[in-house]
C-alpha cells in the first residue's frame, strides 16, 4: 500500500519543471543579508548620534514619545466587562459577558482549502477575515464578512489597530511583501511598499506607528505613510532556557517575531517557541497577542508580570497610556486568568474567565 | 578626513578584493548546490502548495536563505537539510502563510505515460488541498520522501508522536475525501 501511494506521489509531482533558481535565490539572499546589516548599522548610529536625522526621532524607551493627547480614556482602569475571545482553532468566538458566555460560530470550515484567518476586532464588535478572494470585514454576529479589500495576493495574517479603526495586512507576492493599511468602514487602503523580510507587524499600542520586521533581519519602525522609516530595537529574547520553564524541560528557544509594542516602544512582546526539540510546522505564534517574553528595550532584560495564583503569562495587549491586559493560567484551576496591570506593572484588576474560554486566545480587549 | 575614517576608507579598500573572491566562491559552490538539488525541492514544494509557480517561490525563499546561512553550512556540509527545513518551515510561516492553489493550475501533459493514473493523480492533488498544512507536510515527508517518523519529527520540529497524529488525521481526511484512494493508501 505505501508503495503505491509514494508511486501515485511521485507520478503527481514528476511533471514539475526544474527551473533556475540559483540567481534569484542569490539576489534575495543578498538582500536579506544587506537588510540585517542595514538594521544593525542603523541602529549603532542611532545609539551613537542620539537621533536619525530625517527619519523618525523615536528611540526605544523614550516616554516623551507618546502622543500629546493621549488622554484619560487610553489609561485601563478596570477589565472590560464584556471580553471576547477567539478559539484557537477553528471559526468559534466565545463572548463572555457578566459571567455568561455565548458561542459565535463564523460561516467557515477547517476544511476550506483556503483556510481563511480572521480577528476580531479591539472592542470584539467587529470581525476580519482574509480568504483567498481578500480581506473581509464585518459585524462579529456569525454573518459572512463584506469583501472589503479584493486581493488575491493577500498574506493570510491581519492586525487590528487599536482604536479598531483600520486593519493591517500583508500581501506577499514572489518574495516581495508589502503591508496595506485597510480602513474598517471605508476599505479605503494605503500601501507600505516592499517591507523586506518579515515574520510580523503590528501597531504601537497608541496605534501611531507601526512596527514589523523578523528577528534576523531586524525591526522597522514607521509612521502609518510607510515613508518615515527607522530601525527598532526589538530587544534580544532570552536564550536561557530557564526563562521559558513552565515545568516542561526546555533545550530550544526559538523568537518567533514581534507581536506588541508599547507606545513609547519601551517594552516589546515577544512570541517565542521553547521545547525539547527543534521548531518546525508550527512556526505561527498561536495567538496575534502571544507575548512568551516581555523585553524591556531600555536594559534589554526580561520584564517579568506576576500576580497571585497565575502560573504564567502567554499573552499580552499593552494599554496605549500605559499598563498591560494580560492573559494567564491560573496554577490551580488550569483556566485562563485575565489580569490588568498598571504601568509599574501593580495588579489593577483581575478576572477568573472559567471553563468557557478554554482553548481560546485573546481577541477583544477594549472597553 | 578624520584619521580614524581614514583608515577604515583604506580597510576597506584592502578588503574589496579579497571579499569579492569569496563572494564568488560561495556564487559558484551555491550555484552548484542549487543545481543538484533544486528538482527534488521542487518536486516536494509543488506537493506541499498544489502549484507550480508556488512551489518556486517556495524553493526560492528557502534557498535564499541557505545563501544567507552558506558560510555557516559550508562548515557543516547540512545545506541540502537546512534548505529542506527551511522550505517545510516557510511553507507554514505566520505573515508568509502562503496560500494553496485553490484550482488545479498545474495540469499534467495531456498524454500520460503509461502506468499513470491521470484521474486519481487529480483527486490526490485535489485532495492534498484540503488537509491542512503540517498534515499535508508530514504526509509528503513520510511518504513521498520516504523519511522516517524520527526524521520527519526533526524536519517539522515536532515530536515522533505529532508526526503519527499528523500522518494519521491527514490519511483519514484523503480516504474520506477520496474513496477511490482505499486500498491505496497506507
Amino acid at each position: 500500500m505505501n508503495d503505491q501511494f509514494r508511486d501515485l506521489l511521485h507520478s503527481r509531482a514528476a511533471h514539475v519543471k526544474d527551473t533556475p533558481l540559483s540567481a534569484g535565490a542569490i539576489r534575495t539572499g543578498r538582500r536579506l543579508k544587506h537588510l540585517r546589516k542595514a538594521a544593525t548599522a542603523a541602529v549603532a548610529v542611532a545609539v551613537a548620534a542620539g537621533t536619525v536625522s530625517g527619519y523618525l526621532a523615536f528611540k526605544s524607551g523614550d516616554a516623551t514619545a507618546l502622543p500629546a493627547d493621549i488622554g484619560d480614556t487610553a489609561v485601563w482602569t478596570a477589565i472590560p466587562d464584556s471580553m471576547t475571545y477567539k478559539w484557537d482553532q477553528g471559526y468559534d468566538a466565545i463572548r463572555v459577558s457578566g459571567g455568561a458566555s455565548d458561542s459565535i460560530e463564523l460561516p467557515y470550515s477547517d476544511s476550506q482549502s483556503d483556510a481563511p484567518q480572521w480577528q476580531i476586532s479591539p472592542d470584539g464588535g467587529s470581525v476580519s477575515v482574509v480568504d483567498d478572494a481578500g480581506l473581509r470585514i464585518g459585524v462579529l454576529d456569525g454573518s459572512r464578512p463584506e469583501m472589503v479589500y479584493e486581493d488575491p495576493d493577500l498574506c493570510k495574517a491581519q492586525n487590528w489597530s487599536p482604536d479598531g479603526a483600520k486593519v493591517l495586512v500583508g500581501r506577499c507576492t514572489g518574495t516581495r511583501t508589502d503591508l496595506v493599511i485597510v480602513d474598517a468602514d471605508s476599505g479605503d487602503r494605503k500601501v507600505i511598499e516592499d517591507v523586506g523580510a518579515m515574520s510580523s507587524a503590528t501597531w504601537t499600542a497608541d496605534g501611531s506607528q507601526l512596527v514589523w520586521g523578523d528577528p534576523e533581519a531586524g525591526y522597522t519602525i514607521s509612521d502609518s505613510s510607510g515613508r518615515r522609516r527607522d530601525s527598532f530595537d526589538a530587544g534580544q529574547v532570552s536564550q536561557d532556557p530557564a526563562d521559558y520553564m513552565y515545568g516542561e524541560q526546555t533545550d530550544k528557544v526559538v523568537d518567533l517575531g514581534v507581536t506588541g509594542v508599547s507606545a513609547d516602544g519601551r517594552y516589546v512582546c515577544h512570541s517565542v517557541y521553547w521545547g525539547r526539540e527543534s521548531p518546525g510546522g508550527d512556526l505561527a505564534p498561536v495567538s496575534n497577542h502571544a507575548c512568551d517574553a516581555l523585553i524591556d528595550t531600555t536594559t534589554g532584560q526580561t520584564a517579568r508580570l506576576s500576580a497571585d495564583e497565575v502560573e504564567w503569562f502567554g499573552e499580552a495587549v499593552f494599554s496605549p497610556g500605559g499598563g498591560v491586559l494580560a492573559r494567564g493560567r491560573h496554577e490551580a484551576t488550569g483556566q485562563f486568568v485575565t489580569v490588568l496591570f498598571d504601568k509599574d506593572f501593580k495588579v489593577i484588576d483581575t478576572l477568573a474567565e472559567g471553563e468557557a474560554t478554554s482553548n481560546s486566545v485573546m481577541g477583544s480587549y477594549t472597553p | 578626513m578624520p584619521p580614524v575614517l581614514e583608515n577604515r576608507a583604506e580597510g576597506s579598500a584592502i578588503d574589496v578584493g579579497r571579499i569579492r573572491g569569496t563572494t564568488d566562491r560561495i556564487d559558484t559552490e551555491f550555484t552548484d548546490f542549487v543545481h543538484s538539488s533544486s528538482a527534488s525541492l521542487l518536486r516536494a514544494a509543488f506537493l506541499l502548495t498544489g502549484d507550480q509557480q508556488l512551489a518556486e517561490d517556495l524553493v526560492q525563499d528557502a534557498l535564499a536563505r541557505t545563501y544567507r546561512a552558506w558560510r555557516r553550512l559550508e562548515r557543516s556540509g547540512n545545506a541540502a537539510a537546512y534548505t529542506r527545513k527551511v522550505m517545510y518551515h516557510l511553507q507554514v510561516s505566520w505573515w508568509r502563510r502562503r496560500k494553496v492553489a485553490e484550482s488545479l493550475t498545474d495540469s499534467p501533459p495531456a498524454t500520460a505515460a503509461s502506468g499513470r493514473d491521470l484521474d486519481l493523480e487529480l483527486v490526490l492533488h485535489a485532495a492534498l488541498l484540503k488537509i491542512t498544512v503540517a498534515q499535508r507536510a508530514a504526509i509528503v515527508l513520510r511518504f513521498f520522501e520516504d523519511r522516517t517518523e524520527t526524521e520527519t519529527a526533526r524536519i517539522l520540529g515536532c515530536s515522533q508522536s505529532t508526526v503519527k497524529t499528523r500522518t494519521r488525521r491527514g490519511l483519514e481526511k484523503l480516504r474520506k475525501t477520496v474513496p477511490e484512494l482505499e486500498g491505496i493508501l497506507p
